[in-house]
């Protein structure tokens, strides 16, 4: 049997790991999506989402570490990841360069996230087969 | 690829949690970047068009000056289900807003390739 | 044409009644996360609508077999990837 033609995936992760399934959700369906031969284009964090960016979650040791997980999901298969910067500052989420900014003591965002605006949903949206959102279940 | 026509649907009410003004700023940047987008409140979601909200009083800031620009960004148009209103309550929503309410929302959705909801 | 809805809310949140309103006949429906918990309630489904339920989903809330209605397709992520790519048009509750 013939498999389908490759496609891309945009996915946009609107609900913060530790108080919703998102996060999981989206990782099972991204490996599933990569390992049938497509692609994910971005993955974009939104809302609540943007927790799941932080270097700085400490699960304890018998729990997922769902960033941890994301992380190197990420930085494998390269994709462009991206933490909305109205999100992410409202909710503590700042890189280097917005902590020196806002001048605080410390940034729990880095690579493979980059922090920029929505410009980086939408293009990643008109770019892929399809996008889905990966919100909270409540 | 078809051209996109998006719908960012606000199913939630405002001030107890961030989810309206979220899906307001995707729906001004689609907007921004020219596509075609507009706007559906519906559900608890109307209670955003309520007239003599007074956000102050729970220290936060008004959203129906956004939402009166929102032609000027370019917004196609915001819908508002009557249904919902009337199960609000809400009489006659904000004058100072440009709605275009409809009795039945069941059709809207088709019209668009991206209905997006948070 | 055709649409997947992908609904993750419980039977009794206000998104899972508006989203059996949106779906028409020849539409799927997936259910994950707590959406597969409304399979044992017996709600009516909409008619002419495919429904399937993310079989991780199911197993985590002691979901098996007895448990769920005869016209449940039980899926992985694999077939939900599929899903998503042989209708138009995704909506994401």
């Amino acid at each position: 049997m013939d498999s389908p033609p490759p496609q891309s995936f945009a996915l946009v992760i609107t609900g913060a790991p530790y108080s919703s399934q998102a996060p999981q959700t989206a990782l099972n369906f991204a490996e599933a999506a990569i390992r049938a031969g497509h692609k994910v284009n971005q993955v974009f964090l939104y809302g609540d989402g943007v927790h799941l960016a932080s270097n700085f979650a400490s699960p304890p040791s018998d729990e997922s570490d769902w960033p941890a997980l994301w992380r190197v999901f990420i930085e494998s298969h390269q994709i462009p990841a991206t933490c909305c910067v109205a999100s992410a500052l409202r909710r503590g989420l700042l890189d280097e360069t917005e902590s020196r900014r806002y001048e605080k003591t410390g940034a729990n965002v880095t690579a493979p996230y980059a922090i920029a605006g929505l410009g980086e949903w939408l293009e990643s949206t008109l770019n892929s087969s399809r996008t889905l959102y990966f919100n909270p279940d409540h | 690829m078809t051209d996109r026509r998006f719908l960012f649907v606000i199913d939630t009410a405002p001030y107890g949690h961030w989810k309206g003004r979220e899906i307001l700023d995707m729906a001004f940047s689609a907007a921004a970047f020219d596509q075609p987008a507009a706007l559906l409140f519906t559900h608890a979601g109307v209670n955003w068009l309520r007239s003599g909200q007074l956000p102050d009083a729970v220290q936060q800031k008004s959203v129906s000056k956004n939402l009166s620009a929102a032609m000027l960004f370019g917004l196609e148009a915001i819908y508002v289900c009557q249904e919902s209103l009337d199960h609000f309550g809400i009489g006659k929503p904000d004058p100072g807003l440009e709605l275009v309410v409809l009795a039945s929302t069941s059709d809207l959705e088709a019209r668009f390739t991206d209905v997006v909801r948070l | 044409m055709p649409q997947l809805h992908l609904l993750n809310k419980v039977a009794d949140h206000p998104r899972f009644t508006q989203c059996l309103n949106q779906t028409h006949a020849g539409d799927s429906i997936a259910l994950t996360e707590s959406g597969v918990l409304a399979l044992p309630t017996g709600i009516d489904w909409p008619e002419g609508v495919v429904i399937y339920a993310l079989s991780a989903d199911l197993e985590a809330r002691g979901l098996g077999p007895l448990e769920l209605p005869p016209f449940v397709h039980v899926i992985g992520y694999e077939q939900l990837v599929d899903l998503t790519l042989s209708t138009d048009k995704v909506v994401c509750w």
